[in-house]
């Protein structure tokens, strides 16, 4: 069933955008991650628009976050206290990044820079959580972080602002959280994702947060990131296509309820070792692009 | 659209105006449009004009639609320290983001380049190089890669097939894909003979949203905030209703 979008300007098949959609949502109960990073790219292959692509993959992301949520806060698998920390750092971290954003764009090559630093940053968090997940199927008991935790937890242990976080069983400054949210507000800003990503990795390996609880307070987070960005790209860009997002997000949210279901019945370990493997992925995908001689080497673009 | 083809257009509208009834039809050429508007719904797949008119002479015809004009951007890639770089660019302004060509045969054989570079006729014409250009050995990639990136979205179609019914009557049966720009378009018919431009007619065509369309377009332009704020709006029942909806089984 062919659907005239009124945004993209184009005709697409509805069924695939549903599949699309369901396909995202999955991912996103299951592992935490927006699944921007996947729909994205998916939606520009099908004809959509980068620039709405990019918007409307965040209208999206929404849906799907809270229906992921809501499961996660009936098995009380969310920590509100780090959780709101971590949404004022982010708030910060993504005004000034939007600020970065268009410095960097003055100079030139920003697409290059964004690519870049993708392949950087995805592949040494993918690289991390894939080696410790290694480690731990090999059979090694060894603690992940046993190797120079000393030396770290003094450091860690000299922060003042020092709170109780009951939900996750820990007792830590409160800087460290609003730190890693700010780092994400910032890459949110720069990468155009909802940020689970950086956020995930950050709380299971810099905060040392339990997993279980560390996905709820993800999907909490970037539900509020991508309603602000949401809101501003419809104010500023006008890329926002609702009906795009009504098909993607019917998909998603269906979706999120399954992927919820198959995260609980999965170990810690899979799940862990599922995202390394999908983040590993995307780097590799990323970099394949970037040294790879392109199919087409031009890129139009049109002002009216 | 260049300042001579503009003038030439408006002189040949105006003596066409001042023409005697008589003698407008015994005019060389006469030709209509199945639609004077397109207009785009929610099931919008793309649609098909018929022009069909008839010759009084001989001679070539020629039918040319042309779409909105817009600035192009052409950037191209090169690897530079093993990375592959946007590093050369060229820019084209006032360029048809639609042109469709229908004629009676190919228009090298027509044999009038100098009408036809005039008459902006042929891809060709579409994009004369940018003033000032460095590096102009580079023009031809960077103009051929444009092309080829409007014939893959099908809005570039120069082969067009031209159907005669006996010597006068043609038609041609112009596609416009569900791609196409919303905006102002023109169909062009020209008469061509030994070189001469023997007669013309042009017409518009305006391609708009309409109904739930142009509703939710007009919405998204004009009242942003509303908008965006709907969108959330939107998403959060959806998660919410959804969540609900499952939590209950």
């Amino acid at each position: 069933m062919q659907i005239y979008l009124p945004i993209a300007e184009i005709s697409v098949n509805a069924f695939l955008l549903l599949a699309l959609g369901g396909l995202t949502g999955i991912l996103a109960g299951m592992l935490g991650v927006g699944g921007g990073f996947l729909m994205t790219p998916l939606l520009i292959f099908i004809g959509v628009s980068p620039a709405v692509a990019v918007a409307t993959s965040a209208n999206q992301i929404i849906a799907s976050s809270v229906s992921g949520l809501l499961s996660h806060v009936r098995r009380q698998n969310v920590d509100f206290r780090i959780g709101n920390l971590l949404l004022a750092g982010g708030v910060v971290g993504s005004t000034l990044g939007v600020a970065l954003f268009r410095w960097l764009q003055t100079l030139g090559q920003i697409d290059l820079i964004i690519s870049l630093s993708y392949v950087v940053f995805l592949g040494l968090v993918g690289g991390l959580m894939a080696t410790d997940s290694i480690r731990h199927y090999l059979g090694h008991k060894k603690k992940p972080h046993a190797a120079g935790n000393d030396a770290r937890a003094n450091w860690r242990e000299r922060l003042p602002f020092v709170m109780e976080f009951p939900r996750s069983g820990l007792t830590l400054s409160a800087l460290l959280p609003l730190g890693i949210g700010f780092m994400a507000g910032l890459m949110v800003s720069l990468m155009g994702i909802g940020g689970g990503f950086f956020l995930i990795p950050a709380m299971i390996y810099g905060l040392r947060m339990p997993t279980s609880v560390v996905i709820g307070t993800s999907l909490y987070q970037i539900i509020f990131i991508t309603a602000n960005v949401t809101l501003l790209q419809a104010i500023t860009t006008k890329t926002v296509d609702i009906v795009l997002a009504l098909l993607l997000l019917t998909g998603s949210v269906l979706g999120a309820q399954i992927g919820t279901r198959i995260g609980a019945k999965l170990p810690a370990e899979h799940l862990r070792a599922l995202l390394a493997a999908l983040v590993l992925g995307v780097a590799l995908r990323l970099a394949y692009g970037l040294f790879i001689p392109p199919a087409n080497p031009y890129t139009i673009t049109a002002i009216p | 659209m260049s300042a001579a083809r503009l003038l030439l257009t408006a002189l040949l509208a105006l003596a066409a105006l001042l023409a005697p009834p008589a003698a407008r039809a015994n005019s060389p050429l006469v030709a209509d449009i199945s639609t004077y508007r397109i207009a785009i719904d929610a099931g919008f797949t793309g649609v098909r004009v018929f022009i069909f008119g008839a010759r009084n002479a001989a001679g070539d015809v020629v039918v040319v639609i042309r779409g909105p004009e817009k600035h192009f951007t052409v950037r191209k890639k090169e690897r530079v320290a093993g990375i592959w770089v946007n590093r050369r660019q060229m820019d084209f302004d006032a360029v048809p983001d639609f042109y469709a060509l229908a004629a009676t045969k190919p228009l090298p054989d027509i044999g009038a380049q100098k009408l036809l570079q005039t008459l902006g006729i042929g891809f060709d014409t579409l994009l004369p190089m940018p003033e000032g250009l460095h590096e102009k050995a580079r023009y031809p990639e960077f103009t051929s890669a444009f092309l080829a990136y409007q014939a893959t979205r099908r809005l570039y179609d120069d082969r067009i097939p031209l159907g005669f019914m006996g010597e006068t009557l043609f038609k041609a049966n112009i596609p416009f894909p569900d791609t196409i720009p919303k905006g102002d378009y023109t169909a062009e018919i020209y008469l061509i003979s030994d070189g001469e431009l023997v007669g013309m007619q042009s017409m518009p065509i305006r391609v708009e949203k309409t109904g739930f369309e142009a509703t939710m377009y007009d919405f998204a332009m004009n009242y942003s905030l509303f908008y965006g704020l709907l969108a959330i709006a939107i998403a959060l029942a959806a998660g919410y209703g959804a969540g609900r909806l499952f939590e209950k089984r």
